[in-house]
């Protein structure tokens, strides 16, 4: 059911938040990131997501002329391919992050970030 | 005219994989590429900002592929949107023709990839191709602040990623709720849809997209990033940053909050927050050392204006609004490039070492900028200050402006200090890259031309209508007034 | 000719304007010639464009471009001082003045009108939160803290300018309103505000006395004085109108001659310390006569101009029974006898010092505008009619003859008395011999301790000390210094607090952003 979806998107948005919040450790801190945006491209493909339809790709002639009531929406579908490659791009930033922080800064503790401050 | 509008997002978009790539072979040409691209972006920009400005009716919009709105994505161009765009391309080619010529081609690519990011999220017209640019603009920022890699920028974009990440999905949440709600990815079309969905829906949606754009734009409290990001940047990333990022996340939030969210409540939320961000960035910025982050101090207080201009319900702080976006921008970037590049000289950002080799030329951009913005009049930051004032007593809110008072002054006092002790200093400072002298003079010169352009300027939106806009508001026309003996 | 269309634009506009452009002329013949040669060209240009933008604030109507110039002129005057951190004070309290003008104009035009007559009629207010600057400006209590920084610190090329014209500002400000707007002004306001005046005449007058600099005396002097003409303009009384203005253009005349003399002094010898100056009368005769006619002026002395306007000063304050207000101010009228007498003799007269090697007498040009300023106080003094008139006219009175039959015809009498006294000084002093040096031990040392070393047993040196001691804890008390600091400690502890938001702790930072959407989750019980 969409619902259970619902729920377990919320969940892993909780628990990615919680994760940010919680880590010391900034590589933790990217999985929970990770975490979060798995979670809201779930629930945006869950709101899409219609029972007993079929998947919105149009592999055969009569599929193309009938496609509306038989496929679940497929904006959504769109809209989280480009958010995970978002994702991917930002994790990978992150890490990059986080390596220049062990370079710099000999830990990846993000409390020992506090030299800018007031 | 509409293959400009995609060009020029497009353009920037494909230079700057191609300028970091020319640029493995020397710095010099991938400047030399970002250069040209970005001047070209100018151009363009202008041609279409003229276009647009010639009759009050004009706006463009560019289809992708032959889909139309509201089922494919479109570009819209409307008069506030080109003025937005002018500036940032104004703004972008001259933070990059003032760098020095060290940068790398790092630098140049992500200068390049920000314009493009930039230019597709004024002009864009559908909620998830904002979502997507918008992540660009993030992403690259968080690049362009941890450039120089020190401790001090990794400990600046950490913070910034962090929270910026965390902004982008709640973004992304609200996002994926309107479009549950209207099944549609199209601003016109939602905004229509808007008035009948529930309080509770409004008002999740409203905080998520708060965040979500507010950390970007710099809004307390979520601003906390503002302050170690800017100095830690390069003086052209901070002129960028401060000057056109910020802005540019702001007015998207807040065209998105006119469509969507009417109801007067949310005016006064955006107000509020106005006040309290411009209060808090004010008063802790007086006792900044540092002399890039006490004008990054000095932008969040100006968004803090900047939103409640916009958010009062009415033409004249629409027009507000709009006159204290083109002042900051031009005062603050002019004011982070000779700052930054004075402090990059001297070594040091503490404000009683970093005008040590200040020149000629520094001495009048840093008084010029300065004065601009702190709305001395005749700038057009005095416009802007004024008609804030007025909308906020005319629309009742007689003691938010009062509120005001006390970190307006403040504000004057710290920025004078900056500008006092950057005269007082001998002025024998030799400037390495001729572009910025240029720069600087071109930018001193804009800001003292413009108050007398904007003065016979009439603008009028899609949306937000000023026109018949009460003749005595533009304050502009006075001395050709008063000159000839009218008791006006 | 639109300059002067502008000038012409009303009657008040007329007089202000005419006084101002005189003083701008006379005092940049004063810098060319005067031997100054740095940063000459600057100041004159920016003093043009400051005089350019008075002119235009004394003709304009509309309140929004008032206080565009005014806030112009505000940013100038700081500019033109050219000491940043000695013109602070004077930077936040002129602005947060104008703030409370700009709220003021805002209301107003929510209320439907540009025009100046108006903003009394919202409400007695909002007139006084426009009129704010005005008493900023004239450095009223309590916003007299300013003063003393900005004109001592000032660039010395602005100083007279600062005194003759822009310290008046304020004059002009309330002027324009009040005359716009009878009947509307609150009477506590005004009430308030002339004893305010009175005891920050009485007050400048104190500092001016215990002063021992020569610029510092002359700063605070012309404090006293605005501060006489704010209460008899605030009285809107028609002889203390009358005597206001005239002593406007009165006190112009003699604060530009005096402060002429003092920076030339200054160009010429790097200092306007009292007890580095003495015996210039051997070298400038005549700066010293033209010195020595303003000072009279200044203490309200026929045949001089001075007496003229105070007489009228004094008469509009009788006829509205303020005998307190009279007092307060002639208590102060008095003790300008003191400074301008410690001006006149620690300067030209008294002990030679090292200094007058430096000195030589002023070039003919140089002199000239000093010159013109005391003949036309001297004429102000012997024949008022036409100045009285001229005052008159500016604010739109019908000034006939006097309503007390001896009134001008007193004046002439005395005039001609003194005149022949004068005539007869200057006769003796052409018979006699000049001057005559003395040795060190007849010197006066003003009551204080004899000091130990003898070269400060002379007039230039702490000559008034017993009155400075009579007026110490009145002094301290209005100098409002314990405010200052209190405020100062205030303004910093709410600093550090808020600095604390920004604790650079990324949880912290993450806590804000939940936060918000927390918050704004409340909101769906008002959108139902």
């Amino acid at each position: 059911m969409n619902l259970d979806f619902y729920a377990l998107s919320i969940f892993l948005i909780g628990a990615g938040l919680a994760g940010i919040f919680l880590n010391r450790d900034f590589v933790k801190i990217l999985v929970s990131i990770s975490v979060l945006e798995s979670g809201v491209n779930l629930l945006l493909i869950s709101i899409g997501y219609v029972q007993g339809r079929l998947a919105p790709i149009l592999f055969s002639q009569e599929l193309k002329a009938s496609a509306v009531g038989k496929v679940v929406d497929p904006v959504p579908q769109a809209l989280v391919l480009t958010a995970i490659v978002i994702g991917l791009g930002l994790l990978a930033f992150g890490l990059s992050l986080a390596i220049w922080m062990a370079k710099n800064f000999e830990t990846t503790d993000v409390s020992e970030l506090k030299r800018l401050r007031g | 005219m509409e293959k400009f509008l995609v060009l020029v997002f497009v353009l920037p978009l494909i230079a700057g994989f191609v300028s970091y790539i020319a640029g493995l072979k020397g710095n010099h040409l991938s400047k030399i590429f970002t250069a040209i691209v970005l001047l070209t972006n100018l151009v363009l920009s202008y041609k279409i900002f003229k276009y647009v400005m010639a009759s009050a009716d004009n706006r463009i919009i560019a289809v992708f592929s032959g889909w139309m709105p509201p089922l494919g994505i479109n570009f819209y161009a409307d008069s506030i949107a080109v003025i937005f765009l002018l500036f940032a391309n104004l703004l972008a080619f001259a933070s990059l023709f003032s760098a020095k010529l060290s940068y790398s081609n790092r630098f140049h690519g992500l200068i390049l990839l920000l314009t493009a990011a930039l230019n597709g999220l004024i002009l864009s017209g559908d909620i998830f191709n904002i979502f997507v640019f918008f992540e660009i603009l993030c992403l690259v920022s968080f690049a362009l602040v941890a450039y120089y890699r020190k401790a001090e920028s990794i400990e600046a974009s950490v913070k910034y990623f962090v929270l910026g990440s965390i902004a982008s999905a709640m973004l992304l949440i609200g996002i994926a709720l309107i479009y549950a709600k209207t099944g549609t990815l199209n601003l016109a079309q939602i905004a229509d849809m808007a008035p009948q969905w529930s309080g509770l829906f409004k008002a999740v949606v409203f905080g998520l997209l708060l965040v979500g754009f507010g950390v970007e734009a710099g809004i307390f409290p979520m601003n906390a990033w503002l302050f170690d990001a800017h100095p830690a940047a390069p003086y052209p990333v901070s002129a960028l940053l401060s000057g056109i990022v910020i802005e540019v996340a702001l007015y998207l939030f807040l065209r998105i909050k006119s469509l969507f969210f009417v109801d007067p409540l949310f005016s006064l939320v955006l107000l509020l927050l106005g006040l309290v961000t411009f209060a808090v960035s004010e008063l802790v910025g007086f006792y900044q050392r540092d002399v890039k982050r006490l004008l990054a101090y000095s932008s969040a207080g100006q968004i803090g204006l900047m939103l409640m201009a916009f958010s009062l319900p009415t033409k004249i702080g629409m027009f507000a609004g709009l006159l204290l976006f083109i002042n900051h921008l031009l005062a603050k970037g002019l004011l982070f490039i000779s700052v930054g590049s004075m402090s990059d000289r001297s070594g040091d950002r503490d404000i009683d070492r970093f005008s040590e080799s200040a020149s000629f030329v520094d001495k009048v951009a840093v008084l010029a900028g300065g004065l601009s913005l702190l709305g001395v009049p005749p700038s057009i930051g005095f416009m802007g200050k004024v008609l804030l004032f007025i909308a906020l007593v005319k629309a009742g809110f007689l003691a938010f402006a009062l509120c005001l008072i006390p970190f307006v002054v403040l504000e004057a006092l710290y920025v004078m200090r900056l500008v006092g002790r950057t005269l007082a200093s001998s002025g024998d400072g030799r400037i390495e890259c001729p572009g910025q002298v240029v720069v600087q003079w071109v930018f001193t010169f804009i800001i003292i031309v413009l108050p007398i352009i904007v003065s016979r300027m009439s603008i009028q939106t899609d949306k937000l209508n000023l026109n018949g806009f009460n003749k005595q508001d533009y304050l502009y026309g006075m001395a050709s007034q008063l000159l000839k003996g009218d008791r006006l | 000719m639109m300059l002067l269309d502008m000038i012409k634009a009303d009657n008040l506009a007329f007089f202000f304007s005419v006084l101002t452009i005189g003083f701008f002329v006379a005092n940049t013949i004063f810098l060319i010639f005067s031997g100054i040669k740095k940063g000459i060209v600057l100041n004159t240009i920016l003093s043009l464009f400051l005089t350019m933008v008075l002119l235009m604030l004394y003709a304009t109507h509309n309140i929004v471009i008032f206080f565009a110039l005014w806030e112009m002129a505000t940013w100038l005057t700081y500019l033109l001082a050219n000491n940043p951190k000695k013109s602070s004070k004077y930077l936040w309290a002129s602005l947060l003045a104008e703030f409370f003008m700009l709220i003021a104009v805002a209301r107003t035009v929510a209320y439907g009108s540009y025009d100046i007559a108006m903003v009394a009629h919202v409400d007695p207010l909002n007139l006084i939160m426009f009129c704010l600057p005005f008493i900023v400006k004239s450095g009223i209590l309590p916003f007299n803290f300013w003063v003393t920084d900005l004109y001592t610190g000032s660039d010395k090329r602005f100083v007279a300018y600062l005194s003759a014209i822009i310290g008046k500002l304020g004059i002009f400000g309330i002027l324009r309103v009040f005359l716009l707007s009878p009947g509307l002004i609150p009477e506590w306001f005004i009430y308030t505000f002339i004893y305010l005046a009175g005891i920050t005449a009485v007050w400048a007058t104190f500092k001016a006395v215990g002063s021992e600099d020569a610029i510092e005396s002359l700063s605070f002097s012309s404090l006293s004085q605005v501060a006489f003409i704010f209460a008899s303009v605030l009285l809107m009384n028609k002889s203390a109108l009358i005597g206001g203005l005239v002593h406007y253009l009165n006190h112009m005349l003699i604060k530009m001659g005096m402060f002429m003399a003092v920076v030339y002094i200054w160009a010429k010898t790097g200092t306007t310390e009292f007890k580095r100056l003495g015996d210039f009368v051997s070298k400038m005769p005549f700066s010293f006569l033209f010195f020595l006619m303003l000072g009279i002026s200044l203490a309200g002395v026929p045949p001089m101009g001075g007496v003229i306007s105070k007489w009228f000063m004094y008469e509009g304050f009788i006829e509205e029974s303020k005998l307190l207000a009279v007092l307060l101010f002639f208590v102060a009228g008095v003790g300008s006898f003191l400074y301008v007498y410690r001006l006149l003799h620690s300067i030209f007269l008294g002990r030679k010092k090292p200094s007058i090697g430096l000195v030589s007498e002023m070039n003919i040009l140089a002199i000239l505008p000093l010159a013109a300023s005391a003949l036309i106080s001297f004429l102000i003094g012997v024949y008022s009619r036409p100045f009285i008139r001229f005052a008159a006219k500016a604010l739109g009175m019908d000034f006939s003859e006097p309503r007390t039959d001896i009134g001008f015809a007193y004046i002439g009498i005395v005039s001609a008395v003194f005149g022949a006294l004068i005539l007869f000084a200057v006769v003796l002093w052409l018979l006699l011999p000049k001057h005559r040096y003395v040795p060190d031990t007849e010197g006066y040392t003003a009551a204080a301790y004899l000091p130990k070393d003898i070269q400060h047993w002379d007039y230039s040196y702490n000559f008034y000390a017993p009155v400075v001691r009579l007026g110490d804890k009145f002094v301290r008390l209005f100098s409002l210094d314990w405010l200052a600091r209190f405020w100062k400690e205030y303004i910093a502890a709410i600093g550090e607090l808020f600095r604390g938001i920004y604790s650079g702790s990324l949880k912290l930072y993450g806590f804000y952003l939940m936060s918000v959407i927390v918050l704004v989750l409340f909101l769906k019980e008002m959108l139902k």
